[in-house]
């Protein structure tokens, strides 16, 4: 067999381990270029979870009701998070603790995703060199060490479920194919603990328990299903099942029909990924039953004489023809019964991706959310979403466990991609491996056609031209490089399969056809020697170009840490806008711990964890109603808004504002979907309302009555005509909306401001405990007065 | 406050006879220096010794609410410091809340003679804001409080007394007779002569400008590391005690107006020493974005620019950290001794710090610790710390003193003993660590755990890859079959002399094709070999077959080319042959079936 040799080996250990130093530090750019902190806005959450569990234990974190956000509902983090992630940091801390090494927790957590990156070109490696070969192995790793997709959400900092599950997906379908191929309960044990590791991580361990039922029946009706695949897949559905309802956030939802899954769900990915899944575990259960009956019946086939085979056969085919119709029966009475016809609407979902972000507000108002465009799929996958095609077509070419496994894998990731740009993260990997085949196939063909190139001139040096034909074939077949396949089960391919070269009648049309399409057919005859050369430098070309593009993409688009924001200045040197921090230190140092909180919800993450404030609504988007009290206060006027405010015990009030320098991403542009999402709720917020003259969103001169009212509006704008007139020389210019804002005086009643960062980036306002007189007109006093006194 | 000074001057009526009269004040001279965010006050004494000995001994007294708040207090003859300690109780006669302290002269002043004193006190946090609370732009006024006269067990001849202040705003002054304000001073030239314990309270009421930058809390921790370096480490709680700000903080304001800044500080700047490197600024929450460094051969000066700019009664809180090498405060001192030499406290400019804690980690091994320290009040503790693979941890030497101004930040001196195989510990545990682990894999690698040699189980084990292998060699037995049934489809097809000429050369071909197939078959039957030499017979008996196989095959050609050659008719030469090539299909059919029991096992 072919036993490794020792340089092989060591070489292959030296790729991977350079492979795995590459993806770990492709994603320090972060670091380098900002600094070790955490990013964005979940990731602050987990974040804070994981400073819990270091501090008070593991039952306490599994315990916790955290009273500092929903006010004044609170949340059960223990039972609504993916605890995966947070654990393997807590046991990284601990670890490290054990040690006494004094490492921060917030470096742990940090560094977590680029380390779990480095680990996951580790399982690229593994599975590829299981379905394929060790070469296509090593390519796919590089690949998915920096493939840009993957990188955006494993930079250094970026503390998300992603960091890991997207290890924990490939190491799961690695260990699935491993037990596939090597019938090992061992290897199928490991299968079960990766799985447990993938649902504790991620909501996206849907898409593991669906695509495996898939490939099992993909088996089952091509006829592959063997003791190995039962091997493979029993233990991670039944087993795999209990271990998944043993964590609280998936609980009895994994084996439930899901019907109201989504309101059970905590964060919104859940919400958008389980709208898009119909039913968790079921679709494996009835996998399960499939195999079932197909090893069954095989054995039943080899008991029973063909005769009364084909008797039972009819008897079970009846039988089990009543018995569907009857389940059919049962199932459309369950779902018309269901007030909610939450199958109809998931079933749509399933037919059309689009569905959730279009009808639900709330995961619309998330730019991931949003299908991605085609430029995303170049930036985000580069040349692999080009190769990928064609590792689908080297799939099917030689099509056996491994590779119809990935065949498998490209085809569903691509259809959930286009479902949202985060599930691009899904496919990622798919592409990786199958591009990695790719990229393998063809540069052995390349490498092997120039060789025997080089072979035949030295032969046709030594001896002058003898029986080009058989010379030709002999130096193709006996030269083309055996692929190394590690030892492996007995059945397993050893060499190129298909038939051996027909000696059919004429060889002049095969030497032809030899010529035009051979190097389409296995057995690889050599392209001409000066093609080759060409291709194997385009192919070189393009990886070159991928791996600057990787560099490129990590170090430009994904290393942002978004709480910091970065400009040159004129000599080279950086300004920094570090005004959110600036902000939420303030209110950590200066306002009474027990202080509530309200901003839009996507600030509430950073809230609890860099103020330690409690907010009103954050991140975690499970109550929508609660979320569109927050946006109809935040459209209403301001006297409204404080009463809104009031009742929810609100003393500070946040707006993020970037019309001072031009931050484009602030409330003024989110207010639509504030706008919307409290409309949905609140019937007397229409978002015609909001719409100016022409029919647009606008601020300045043309905005609707009702926009210059709101409280946001007012928030934003307060005092900053005369900022602006200092600024840039005009009053009431704003940067980001480019125009004069429609009303410059702007004066607030019922609301004082008591913090405004240094680029007004984050203006906060106290809630006043009554509102004030001297700032209202005298006209308009006595209206407000009676409307304060009503409430 | 007021009411303090009444019972002190209640007391002071009450008491004021006895006293220590050792001494005679000839002439006091009080400058209250109210300029800075603290009080400095330097009492300008000439005393004379009227008592019956030489005296070595003086009392100098200040009201409790002062004495609680003074963070040096020096008494000089000419400049030269002299010993000062806290007296435990007043002395005879005086009022109610008065703590007094103690000078021991260095050398003893004679009868009769005089000595010219300075005492110098410095007190913090004695500004008492009022208003208390002010708006953004609002002048910031304070209240300070002390006692009109030297307070004194002794007789004062003469004395004047003289509050020097920061701006020529002023409010109010207490009390007015004999006061006179001119420009920032309030003076009083001439208080004539005071018996013992003379009490009054003065209160200057007056317009501060300057943020009252107040460190509430400082842990410094300063880790020796032997291979070349010192770690020290600063966590700051900084806060604006100054008139506490209300209402509305207006951006625009602060940004543009001229006062919209005042009360309020954005920055502290410190001086680091020159050899300082690696500085870190940040907080909880990460760097803070905005500081400025400038490095000069004497000192490294940060600006440390707080998240926020202070307004009154805002807090923040921050770390700043540095590395220093060893040289120029790591010393060797004779027999094996080291000696640390570092500063006890900050080095920001215009703070003082409430509560200072300096942590000392000394490495770990560290022994006969002793520390040098410049003041009397710190108080020392003794900790542990364990980082980088410590196992015993490291010795904390724990230093706290509260109220701390710049100028008390002076070195003090941590001696101990180190020696070199202490510092080689921790590389030498992880070579163990590590060549322990290597040895163990290689030992395990070496050791068979099996507790039986099931020899059934392995041979069946075997058997099965051999099976598997000989299923992959059916393949290639598949594909001489399919060659062998093209040669007798040939044999069949021959029917005119020409393709009964071209005959032989088909057969070589076909024959060809077989050869690539034997060596890959006989490469697997190696490896068959290697498992079970029984399979691995049974198989090459099996091919050998096909050997024979081929031979009848290629006698059924050539006999039939030969009939045709001899211009048989090719039926005739068919049905001549039948029977040799029926058995030969069947042959055929038998050894492919053969083959596959062969892979059933």
């Amino acid at each position: 067999m072919a036993a490794l040799n020792a340089w092989g080996w060591s070489t292959r250990s030296l790729l991977l381990l350079l492979i795995a130093t590459m993806s770990f530090s492709i994603r320090l750019f972060s670091v380098v270029k900002y600094e070790s902190v955490i990013h964005e806005f979940d990731p602050y959450f987990n974040y804070r979870v994981t400073q819990f569990l270091t501090k008070n234990g593991f039952y306490n974190m599994w315990d916790w009701f955290d009273d500092r956000t929903w006010y004044p509902l609170g949340r059960v983090i223990g039972g609504t998070v993916y605890p995966g992630l947070i654990y393997t940091a807590g046991l990284m801390y601990q670890l490290l603790h054990f040690f006494n090494i004094p490492v921060h927790v917030q470096e742990v957590c940090v560094f977590t995703a680029p380390l779990f990156s480095a680990f996951c070109s580790l399982a690229a490696y593994g599975l590829v060199s299981e379905c394929w070969d060790t070469g296509a192995g090593l390519a796919a790793a590089a690949l998915i060490g920096m493939v840009p997709s993957y990188i955006s959400r494993s930079v250094a900092g970026s503390y998300d479920n992603e960091g890991v599950a997207i290890f924990a997906l490939v190491f799961t379908f690695y260990t699935f194919i491993k037990t596939v191929n090597s019938g090992s309960l061992r290897w199928g044990t490991i299968n079960l603990l990766a799985y447990f590791y993938m649902v504790l991580s991620w909501g996206g361990y849907s898409f593991v328990i669906n695509l495996i039922p898939i490939y099992c029946l993909a088996c089952v009706v091509t006829g592959r299903l063997t003791a190995r695949h039962y091997l493979a897949f029993a233990p991670l559905v039944f087993v795999g099942t209990l271990l998944a309802a043993s964590i609280p956030v998936v609980g009895f939802n994994a084996v439930m029909m899901s019907e109201h899954f989504a309101s059970f769900l905590a964060s919104i990915p859940v919400v958008g990924f389980n709208a898009v899944m119909m039913s968790e575990h079921f679709a494996s259960f009835l996998v399960a039953a499939v195999m079932h009956a197909a090893l069954a019946v095989r054995w039943v086939k080899a008991l029973l004489p063909p005769r009364q085979f084909e008797y039972a056969t009819r008897l079970v085919l009846l039988g089990g023809a009543c018995g569907l119709a009857g389940l059919v029966l049962m199932m459309l009475g369950y779902v018309l019964r269901s007030p909610t016809f939450g199958w109809t609407g998931r079933s749509l979902t399933l037919l059309d991706p689009t569905y959730a972000s279009r009808f639900v507000p709330i995961i619309a108002s998330v730019s991931e959310h949003q299908p991605p465009s085609w430029p995303s799929y170049i930036t985000d996958l580069h040349f692999a979403a080009l190769l990928a095609p064609a590792g689908i077509m080297a799939a099917f070419r030689k099509l056996d466990n491994g590779s119809l496994f990935l065949v498998l894998y490209g085809i569903t990731a691509v259809y959930f991609s286009g479902v949202m740009v985060r599930l691009m993260l899904v496919l990622a990997p798919a592409v990786c491996c199958l591009s990695g085949v790719a990229i393998s196939d063809i540069l052995t063909t390349l490498t092997s056609s120039l060789k025997a190139g080089y072979v035949s001139f030295q032969k046709s040096q030594r001896t002058s031209a003898t029986g080009e034909a058989s010379e030709d074939g002999g130096a193709s077949t006996s030269d083309e490089p055996a692929t190394p396949t590690p030892s492996k089960t007995p059945s397993g391919r050893k060499s190129k399969s298909g038939k051996p070269a027909s000696s059919s009648d004429d060889k002049s049309s095969r030497t032809i056809y030899n010529s035009l399409f051979g190097w389409l057919s296995s057995e690889s005859n050599p392209l001409p020697a000066p093609v080759a050369a060409l291709g194997l430098l385009l192919m070189l070309g393009l990886m070159a170009l991928y791996t600057i593009h990787c560099v490129g993409v990590s170090a430009d688009m994904y290393s942002a840490p978004s709480i910091v924001l970065q400009s040159h200045r004129q000599d080279g040197s950086f300004y920094v806008f570090d005004d959110f921090r600036e902000a939420y230190a303030w209110l950590r140092h200066n306002t009474h711990p027990e202080t509530k909180v309200a901003s839009w919800w996507d600030y509430g993450y950073q809230t609890t964890a860099m103020a330690n404030r409690t907010v009103i609504v954050d991140n975690n988007t499970w109550n929508t109603s609660h979320i569109a009290t927050v946006g109809r206060a935040m459209s209403s006027p301001e006297a409204k808004a404080w009463r809104i405010y009031r009742s929810l015990d609100v003393e500070y009030v946040f707006v993020v504002f970037g019309g001072m320098i031009g931050y484009s991403s602030d409330d003024i542009n989110k207010f639509l979907w504030m706008v919307r999402i409290g409309g949905g709720v609140y019937p007397e917020i229409k978002e015609q309302d909001y719409i100016g003259e022409g029919g647009q969103y606008r601020i300045d001169s043309g905005a609707s009555p009702t926009m210059l009212k709101s409280l946001m509006y007012k928030l934003s704008y307060h005092d900053f005509a005369p900022a602006a007139q200092r600024q840039f020389g005009m009053n009431g210019y704003d940067r980001v909306r480019n125009t004069q804002i429609g009303k410059t005086e702007v004066p607030l009643k019922y609301f004082e401001e008591v913090f405004t960062s240094e680029h007004w980036m984050m203006r906060i306002y106290r809630v006043r405990d009554q509102p004030n007189r001297d700032a209202a007109k005298p006209a308009s006093r006595g209206g407000a007065k009676r409307k304060a006194a009503r409430a | 406050m007021s009411r303090l000074c009444t019972v002190l001057v209640l007391a002071a009526c009450l008491v004021a006879s006895a006293a220590a009269a050792d001494f005679v004040v000839e002439n006091a001279s009080r400058r209250i220096n109210l300029k800075n965010t603290w009080a400095k006050a330097i009492d300008t004494l000439k005393a004379k010794n009227t008592g019956g000995s030489d005296l070595s001994n003086f009392v100098v007294c200040y009201p409790e609410s002062i004495a609680s708040r003074i963070a040096v207090l020096k008494v000089l003859i000419k400049k030269e410091k002299q010993e000062v300690a806290p007296l435990q109780q007043a002395p005879q006669g005086a009022p109610a809340g008065v703590s007094c302290y103690q000078a021991t002269f260095k050398s003893t002043v004679k009868k009769g003679a005089t000595v010219d004193l300075d005492v110098v006190a410095t007190v913090t946090g004695v500004f008492k804001p009022n208003p208390a609370k002010i708006a953004q732009g609002e002048k910031q006024y304070v209240e300070y409080y002390d006692n009109l006269y030297l307070l004194s067990p002794y007789e004062v001849t003469e004395q004047s007394s003289t509050v020097l202040l920061p701006t020529s705003d002023v409010r109010s002054f207490s009390p007015q007779d004999g006061g006179s304000k001119s420009g920032s001073k309030v003076s009083y030239a001439a208080l004539g002569k005071q018996g013992p314990w003379a009490v009054q309270q003065l209160k200057v009421h007056f317009h501060h400008d300057k943020p009252f930058k107040r460190v509430n809390s400082l842990v410094r921790e300063i880790e020796v590391s032997h291979w070349g370096n010192i770690y020290v480490e600063e966590t700051y709680e900084i806060q604006n005690a100054g008139s506490q700000h209300t209402g509305k903080f207006s951006r625009l304001t602060y940004a543009h107006s001229p006062d919209g800044k005042t009360n309020s500080f954005p920055d502290v700047k410190a001086h680091l020493p020159a050899a300082a490197h690696s500085l870190y600024y940040k907080d909880i929450i990460g760097n803070i974005s905005s500081s400025d460094t400038t490095h000069t051969s004497r000192e490294t000066l940060i600006e440390v620019r707080l998240r926020y700019p202070l307004m009154g009664g805002w807090k923040t809180d921050f770390t700043l950290g540095y590395s220093v090498p060893l040289e120029g405060f790591l010393y060797r001192r004779p027999k094996g001794k080291l000696r640390l030499l570092m500063d006890l406290s900050t080095s920001f400019d215009d703070v003082w710090v409430e509560q200072l804690t300096t942590r000392v980690v000394l490495p770990e091994g560290a022994k006969h610790i002793k520390a040098t320290l410049p003041f009397a009040d710190i108080q020392q503790s003794w900790d542990k710390k364990f980082t980088y693979l410590d196992t015993a941890g490291r010795p904390v030497l724990v230093l706290s003193k509260s109220n701390v101004v710049p100028e008390q930040n002076k070195p003090f001196a941590v001696d101990y003993s180190f020696t070199f195989t202490g510092m080689m510990r921790e590389p030498l545990l992880l070579i163990s660590v590590f060549a322990a682990f290597f040895a163990a894999v290689a030992l395990y690698n070496r050791l068979d755990f099996t507790i039986t040699r099931d020899e059934k189980w392995q041979e069946g084990q075997a058997h099965d890859k051999a099976l598997g292998l000989i299923q992959s060699l059916t393949e290639y037995w598949d594909r001489e079959a399919d060659v062998l049934d093209r040669l007798v489809r040939l044999a069949h097809s021959i029917s005119n002399r020409p393709s009964a000429d071209a005959a032989p050369a088909s057969r070589q071909a076909l024959e060809a094709e077989l050869r690539p197939l034997d060596e890959q078959s006989k490469a697997l039957l190696s490896q068959v070999e290697a498992l079970s030499p029984k399979l691995a017979a049974a198989a090459r008996n099996h091919g050998d077959k096909s050997k024979v196989l081929l031979g009848r095959a290629a006698k059924l050609l050539s006999d039939k080319s030969d009939l045709i050659k001899k211009d048989v008719a090719a039926h005739e030469a068919s049905a001549k042959l039948a029977g040799a090539t029926r058995q030969l299909e069947e042959a055929i059919r038998e050894w492919v079936d053969e083959g596959a029991k062969l892979a059933q096992g």
